[in-house]
């Protein structure tokens, strides 16, 4: 595409938040705090911020298990604070969660995966289809009458993936999928979030560990319910000052960088992946 | 590698397993009728065999079979020797302090021991064979009829079948917390009573946090997955009972007559 006809039609916003607010308790103390941000369609966007930011918040009403409050909100291009739209926004957008047990509703993974499609009313002939295609996409094809107590951390969370896809929904929140599981787990896991990324889901991943965010689009930074930054992870993962702000540490590169730069070794760039490090050392 | 939890669901093939799951649950009931009302020895006998052809024909382990029951060994020595000892003052053996051992309370012991062993296996048959949400819509189908009264019966089923997959899981994570109590210097082998209840307490609490929490998430993921109380999306047609089901439940209404007759 060319840039002429790129700048006619942009990418539209997928999801579009302005001056959300949210509190859970009367006292008003604000869990989102006027929060703007927006989605490209096809994106991919990490969402960082220490523990009680708000991350969980945000995610939850992308899916309206939480009603807005206060701001405007729309998702997959539907207005979510219209109830009628509620199930349509949920059948568009599909939510994993940090406990892969948690999310079961049959231990069978295919009576599991089935669980969606039905719920929205999907013909029982279409679903095994969608079953088998989902399983591929997680790299599980196969499993379809195993048992989910049987299986590995990261094989849980991506059978609890491949439930969300059997919807097919345009958007997928992952809210710290990662965090339970062991390094192996979390590459696979990784790995799946990266391939469907690259299949056209618009992703929005939310950690806490700044390393998983590097391989994003761009990266907003929330502390105490307000959106503290965004922009590539290049831009802020090479500053060291604001991560502070937002009390969450910087990948273990740019710390390398700057602890170079105080004994006075500079390198050209400041790298953020591992992989840029031993590119620049090597040098 | 670890193990399925005694009971649980294994997907298979069999007769058994093709079987309608609401069909399955009826034939249960038809079936504990008939062993509630079998009143002589050969009687259990008949039911025994019964109940090996079943697992015969279902292809279940004979571990996971008797699993449960097996698990259950001392609750039924007791409940034998109870019987033994207690049912039958009349014409006792012998009479030494408060027991008096008698033919009949044997054989009563023996009848409960016998009742609540099919009971367990069959119960375990229809578990092992039926996959948990098909279990669901066996139960709302047959529950189908309180919903004209306007008991909302899909979500007890729903409610009924989350809850029996969530036990093995709360058993595994009461083992965890225990085990990380007694890291931390918890008594729970200790002969006093007091300390013994000194140890459990605080087992209670994260057990039942962690219940709660997991109730809480479980809750949140349906509803992301389109799970509505409010309104049912799509309008649940049962499929019709094949030749298969309706043979099932005769042969087991027969079965079943034929002891309660008798
Ligand atoms: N159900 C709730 N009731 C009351 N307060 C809540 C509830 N859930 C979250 N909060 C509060 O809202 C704030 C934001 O919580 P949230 O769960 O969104 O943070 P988070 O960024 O997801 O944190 P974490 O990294 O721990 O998951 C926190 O101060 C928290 O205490
Ligand atoms: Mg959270």
């Amino acid at each position: 595409m060319s840039d002429a006809i790129k700048a006619e039609n942009p990418v539209p916003d997928i999801v579009k938040a302005e001056n959300l607010v949210h509190s859970y308790a009367e006292d008003g103390r604000r869990s989102l705090d006027s929060l703007s941000l927006s989605v490209k369609q096809g994106e991919f966007l990490a969402i960082l911020g220490h523990n009680g930011s708000g991350k969980t918040t945000l995610a939850r009403h992308l899916n309206v298990l939480l009603e807005v409050q206060q701001g405007e909100l729309t998702v997959a291009f539907l207005n979510a604070k219209d109830p009628a739209n509620v199930w349509r926004i949920r059948e568009k957008t599909g939510m994993v969660f940090q406990n892969p047990e948690n999310q079961f509703v049959s231990f069978v993974v295919e009576e599991d995966l089935s669980f969606g499609p039905r719920n929205f009313g999907v013909p029982e002939a279409e679903i095994p289809a969608r079953v088998r295609r989902a399983l591929a996409a997680v790299d599980m094809s196969g499993y379809e009458k195993r048992s989910t107590h049987l299986l590995s951390g990261g094989q849980k969370q991506r059978i609890a993936i491949a439930g969300v896809l059997t919807v097919e929904p345009d958007i997928l929140i992952f809210d710290e999928v990662t965090s339970m599981l062991d390094p192996a787990g979390r590459k696979e896991v990784r790995d799946t979030i990266a391939r469907l990324h690259e299949k056209g889901k618009t992703v929005i991943m939310i950690s806490h560990d700044i390393g998983e965010a590097v391989g994003a689009d761009r990266a907003a930074i929330l502390n105490s319910g307000r959106l503290l930054a965004v922009g590539t992870p290049r831009e802020l993962f090479t500053d060291p000052e604001l991560l502070h702000r937002a009390g969450l540490t910087p990948p273990l590169p740019v710390r390398l960088y700057h602890d170079l730069r105080g004994r006075g070794i500079r390198l050209s760039y400041c790298p953020i992946t591992c992989g840029e490090l031993e590119e620049l050392l090597c040098r | 590698m670890k193990q399925l939890p005694v009971g649980l669901y294994q997907p298979g093939s069999s007769v058994i397993h093709r079987l309608d799951g609401s069909a399955k649950l009826l034939c249960l009931f038809i079936l504990l009728a008939g062993v509630v009302h079998t009143a002589s020895l050969p009687g259990y006998g008949i039911w025994a065999a019964f109940t090996v052809c079943l697992i015969r024909l279902a292809h279940i382990p004979p571990g996971t079979a008797f699993g449960s029951a097996a698990r259950l060994k001392w609750f039924f020595g007791v409940i034998l020797l109870m019987n033994l000892c207690f049912y039958g003052p009349e014409h006792p053996w012998m009479r030494w302090w408060i027991f008096c051992p008698s033919y009949e309370g044997l054989i009563q012991g023996i009848h409960v021991v016998a009742r609540v062993f099919l009971l367990l296996v069959l119960s375990n048959v229809l578990m092992v064979s039926t996959a948990p949400l098909a279990m669901t819509d066996a139960m709302e189908r047959l529950l189908s009829p309180l919903r004209l009264i306007g008991v909302p019966t899909d979500l007890a089923a729903m409610i009924l079948s989350v809850a029996v997959q969530f036990i093995p899981t709360f058993f595994e994570e009461t083992d965890n917390i225990r085990k990380a109590q007694t890291a931390r210097g918890a008594r729970f082998d200790s002969p006093k009573l007091w300390e013994k209840a000194k140890a459990v307490l605080p087992l209670l609490v994260p057990v039942f946090l962690a219940a709660f929490q997991r109730a809480d998430e479980l809750s949140l993921a349906m509803e992301a997955r389109g799970y509505r109380t409010d309104r049912r999306v799509w309008k649940k047609k049962y499929p019709p009972y094949q030749a298969a089901d309706w043979l099932a439940l005769l042969l087991c209404a027969a079965l079943a007559a034929a002891f309660i007759i008798i």
